[in-house]
């Protein structure tokens, strides 16, 4: 008895639920996004502004987890036909959302479907490129554009004797700080990193120039292969890392962003991090600390290039169900976020790079930059820095999973398990056997 | 004489060892629920002094009225606590109670009735005695966006009703049921039903307590179906609300805030297991003895 | 296991069963059926494309070293959270057997982890021995133990077990405690006249005892460890670092959702399937055989 009185008022909650959401006057739009901290608090409140400014739709921007397991959300609700209408996804995805292209919209078309003008030239140069198909169209709007940058802490600095306006330039040179500091004990660890392979591999190969696999980095076909193992740059790199954490120079903290409060509460000196976490230090860091383009290696032929674009995009879904109406708020609310007042507070408040020129033009003008030269360095190494064939990022499926392997494999050279040479090979092998697997899956649709 | 001053020396040594070795069990136990305590009463600064001050603060009032009004780092993240709370006790109770409804009448059904297909639909059920949710996640996960229950209170419970646990349990405990209890019963001109609510309901009155607990707490507990299956976080449980406030982020983590909806969340089931011990244990125990 | 006396009704035990089949069906033989589906196909993330594959997902896993690593990384897991669940748990429930003050109290305390969720526990155990902020961290270092859980993967390994066996220590020592109970006094008593020293009355007269209620435990807590842990993993290590506490759950999980390979997932998740039905078959054995008696 009680059992059938509860499922009855299931049902009758359900009903009351569905019909409610008839009634409801404006239209819900799902955005998803993978930012904590200060840009995700400034994300959400954008959503919550433009729900004041009209009354036709209501946004709905949700955490679902960092990036890997946000995109994992989404495409398993995609599946299930019921995607959210935007969502965040970071460079390392990209591939995987253009391999499936009838699971998408192009932002571009979102704009021409809801009759409003969207030029993708008015995007900045390098995010264009990296979310932009040849016919000039825009796959993904660039949102939170960022690059990395050196993170370092000159109170720090100081104790240790070091220059503090003279941050290390080079691998070698950070080496020597972060070996300074240790001995001055002038902070407990010298030097860590976030997204390790985000920056150990991917920035790491655009500032000197080298490809990591072929068909131009992925873009040129889905047949491409990592080959990034054979050039000894990378196996260098990873090299010096394992013997910076040898002699205690650098401390490992885990991957994706786990590294960042390590820095921030004082415990490393220095950091190689993504140009977004400024606002977080801004806001929170108790001491002084400046921002360095991402060092180098002198000895590389031409380097220092450009760093590459990172941070994330904004990708429409398609579902079966999605009516003209959600598209046109779909628009809207991206062309509200793309508005120069949005893009410069948000490029004011995070410490992301403006993603439209005008707002980029509007912030120096203003004379941000030249106020902020923290701020201005991104913007440095990432559009004004040397361009090379391979700057402008690259291209595969399945990264999430391929930098994963990269992550365990350089952990186990870290633990002694492993040489760094056979943990760069074994994450190219892997790397490999998952872009074949893709190749199969994507290739079909 | 000597014999007894052995006996003595026996008794006094077994009185203080049994107190030693199980002081240090409630030291294991307590530790970690103590420090967490302590952290939800400092602030983030005291936190991350190295050691950590093992005596709580005033800082505490603050943190726990941050934590229930407002939540880690304003709502974007996560709702207050208070909404947390709600939804996880809303998921915990509506298992616990639909489970033990349906649990009661099909293993009512299960041993007190003979019909055709009874071994095989006891077999359908029992099959799915230990097979947890996380095994079949992704179909699940399909199956109930086709029923279109996605981001909803019904998504969130049903698939967690659906495990044999309950109906074993109860099955084992009707079994022990005497049949002269049932003969009695049919000599009255009791039918089934009559008994179920006479006889059968009373007797399983510990085991039930018994399976309220489990399911209470089981209910309260669950952390990956809910992270899956709800869309908007105004619907997450404390659980996952609590992991997704933990350090990932682009900032440190506000441990100070985890650290009090923490002790939040474990005040329900704490005081579930607490309140409803005696019946707890026995019917545990008993049961699956 | 059947009553001598029953009633007799056509349709009312359906009727009863309904409900229980209805969530079954649906929840349960509906996903995994279509687990095994998906086992046998090769597919995209997005489920644009599928093709039939036959057993190849099947043949890709067992020849995966990686897999077969987890296998036994999650034998080793699983061994060690039954067994620092279960020893602690039996001392425990030893000792308060023999207590008359305070018994009360010392249940009610040990009783308290079992209330706590998996992914809380693992967040506890996180917290104090997290190498920035953790206090337990801290000792270690003063003590000179070079503790980092974020790279060593036995360090790693070690938090989870600890966090995933405080969490079951509750559970094992409340049927320890039952079990003891139900020893004769006597038993122990005529022991004692004879001279029997405490270890020997362990030996000879307790463990055998409560043999039946340690292998009934050893299952539960295997299956708990197998499944249960998830939440724990998840919260403390992530399967990481370098997949050092990556059991086989959590694979299904990282494969499935995160790196969305789902046919090598649904595959994982298919195996799984066979090895709880495996052991429940087991433990079934037991339950019914306690009933016989």
């Amino acid at each position: 008895m009680k059992f059938a009185m509860k499922f009855a008022a299931l049902a009758v909650g359900s009903a009351l639920s569905v019909s409610a959401l008839a009634q409801n006057k404006p239209i819900e739009i799902q955005m998803w996004m993978g930012l904590t901290g200060l840009g995700g608090e400034t994300l959400t409140k954008y959503g919550e502004e433009f729900n004041k400014m009209q009354s036709e739709y209501k946004v709905t921007v949700s955490f679902k987890g960092q990036y890997p397991e946000q995109r994992a959300a989404a495409v398993a609700a995609f599946r299930a036909g019921n995607p959210p209408h935007i969502m965040q996804m970071f460079d390392a995805g990209s591939g995987d959302m253009m391999g499936a292209k009838s699971a998408i919209v192009p932002v571009s078309d979102v704009f021409k479907r809801a009759g409003m003008q969207f030029n993708a030239a008015d995007f900045i140069a390098p995010a264009r490129g990296y979310y932009g198909t040849k016919d000039g169209s825009l796959l993904s709007m660039p949102f939170n554009v960022s690059t990395a940058v050196l993170f370092y802490n000159k109170d720090a600095f100081k104790k240790a004797g070091l220059d503090a306006n003279k941050p290390p330039a080079t691998w070698p040179e950070l080496a020597a700080a972060a070996k300074k500091i240790r001995s001055t004990n002038a902070a407990n660890c010298g030097f860590t990193t976030t997204w390790l392979a985000w920056i150990q591999l991917e920035q790491f190969g655009a500032r000197h120039n080298i490809g990591l696999g072929t068909q131009s980095n992925g873009r040129a076909g889905l047949n491409a292969e990592l080959n990034f193992a054979s050039n000894p740059a990378f196996v260098k790199q990873v090299q010096t890392i394992v013997d910076m954490q040898k002699e205690k120079t650098f401390d490992y903290k885990g991957r994706s962003n786990d590294a960042s409060a390590a820095f921030q509460n004082g415990e490393c000196a220095m950091i190689t991090q993504s140009s977004g976490a400024m606002g977080g230090y801004v806001r929170d860091a108790k001491f002084d600390w400046g921002v360095a383009p991402l060092p180098y290696w002198p000895d590389a032929k031409g380097a220092p290039y450009a760093t590459t674009v990172g941070g994330a995009s904004l990708w429409v879904f398609n579902a079966p169900n999605r009516s003209a109406a959600e598209f046109k708020g779909v628009a809207k609310f991206l062309d509200y976020l793309r508005s120069v007042p949005v893009m410069t507070d948000w490029a004011k408040t995070t410490g992301f790079l403006p993603a439209t020129n005008a707002a980029f033009k509007y912030l120096t003008d203003e004379g941000f930059y030249a106020q902020n030269p923290r701020a201005a360095v991104a913007i440095g190494t990432l559009a004004n820095g040397k361009q090379g064939e391979h700057t402008g990022g690259y291209r595969f499926g399945r990264w999430t999973e391929i930098r994963d392997f990269y992550h365990e494999e350089v952990e186990k050279a870290l633990q002694g398990k492993q040489t760094a040479k056979e943990a760069v090979e074994n994450a190219q092998k892997r790397g490999n056997a998952a872009l074949r697997q893709f190749e199969k899956t994507a290739s079909t649709n | 004489m000597s014999a007894q001053n052995i006996a003595q020396v026996d008794y006094s040594r077994s009185n203080w060892l049994p107190h030693v070795v199980l002081w240090i069990g409630l030291l294991i136990t307590v530790f970690p629920l103590y420090v967490t305590f302590v952290a939800s009463t400092l602030t983030p600064t005291d936190i991350a002094q190295t050691p950590m001050q093992m005596y709580p603060s005033l800082q505490g009032i603050e943190n726990y009225t941050t934590a229930f009004t407002t939540g880690s780092k304003g709502t974007y993240l996560s709702p207050p606590a208070m909404t947390l709370l709600f939804n996880s006790l809303v998921v915990a109770l509506v298992v616990t109670f639909g489970k033990i409804t349906v649990s009661l009448i099909s293993a009512y059904a299960v041993v007190f009735f003979r019909f055709p297909g009874r071994m095989f639909f006891f077999w359908m059920i029992f099959i799915t005695l230990m097979l947890p949710v996380e095994v079949r996640i992704l179909p699940t996960y399909q199956v109930v966006t086709d029923l279109n229950l996605i981001n909803s209170y019904a998504g969130l419970t049903l698939p967690l009703i659906a495990s044999a646990t309950a109906t074993l349990l109860f099955r084992q405990f009707f079994m022990t049921i005497p049949d002269e209890l049932v003969e009695a019963a049919k000599i009255d001109g009791a039918g089934p039903l009559r008994f179920f609510k006479d006889v059968v309901i009373p007797l399983s009155r510990t085991n039930i307590a018994a399976m309220f607990v489990i399911l209470f707490i089981y209910g309260w507990n669950q952390y990956l179906w809910p992270l899956l299956i709800t869309t908007s976080n105004s619907l997450d449980v404390v659980v996952v609300a609590i992991k997704k406030m933990i350090g990932t982020g682009a900032e440190p983590t506000d441990w100070h805030i985890v650290m009090a909806t923490t002790i939040l969340a474990l005040i329900p089931p704490v005081l579930v297991i607490i309140a409803m011990q005696k019946s707890f244990v026995k019917g545990l125990t008993d049961t699956e003895k | 296991m059947d009553r001598r006396v029953i009633f007799n009704n056509k349709f009312l035990p359906y009727l009863l069963l309904a409900p229980q089949l209805a969530v079954t069906i649906v929840f349960f033989f509906w996903p995994a059926g279509q687990a095994i589906q998906m086992s046998v196909m090769e597919q995209d993330a997005f489920g644009l494309s599928k093709t039939f594959v036959g057993l190849a997902n099947f043949k890709e896993l067992f020849n995966d070293p990686e897999y077969l690593k987890t296998f036994w990384r999650t034998i080793i897991f699983s061994g060690a959270v039954a067994l620092s669940a279960l020893v602690p748990a039996l001392l425990f429930a030893l000792m308060a057997e023999r207590v008359v003050r305070g018994a009360m109290f010392y249940r009610t305390i040990l009783v308290l982890p079992y209330a706590i969720a998996p992914a809380v526990a693992g967040v506890l155990w996180l917290f104090m021995f997290s190498p920035s902020v953790g206090i337990v961290a801290y000792w270690l270092k003063k003590l000179g133990i070079d503790w980092n859980p974020k790279l060593d993967g036995e360090d790693a390994m070690i938090l989870v077990i600890m966090a995933a066996a405080w969490k079951q220590i509750s559970y094992n020592f409340l049927f320890f405690l039952a079990g003891l109970q139900s020893i004769p006094k006597a038993l122990l008593e005529a022991a004692s006249i004879d001279g029997a020293g405490e270890w020997h009355k362990f030996r000879t007269i307790i463990f055998p005892l409560l043999s039946p209620v340690t292998f009934f435990l050893l299952v539960v807590n295997i299956v708990y460890a197998f499944f249960d842990t998830f939440g724990i993993i998840d919260a403390v290590t992530s399967g990481g670092p370098a997949k050092a506490t990556e059991v086989l759950v959590y694979k299904v999980y990282y494969d499935g959702v995160v790196a969305l390979n789902l046919g090598t997932s649904s595959a994982q998740s298919v195996i799984l399937m066979a090895i709880v039905i495996l052991l429940t078959a087991v433990q079934f054995r037991y339950v019914e055989r306690k009933v016989h008696y």
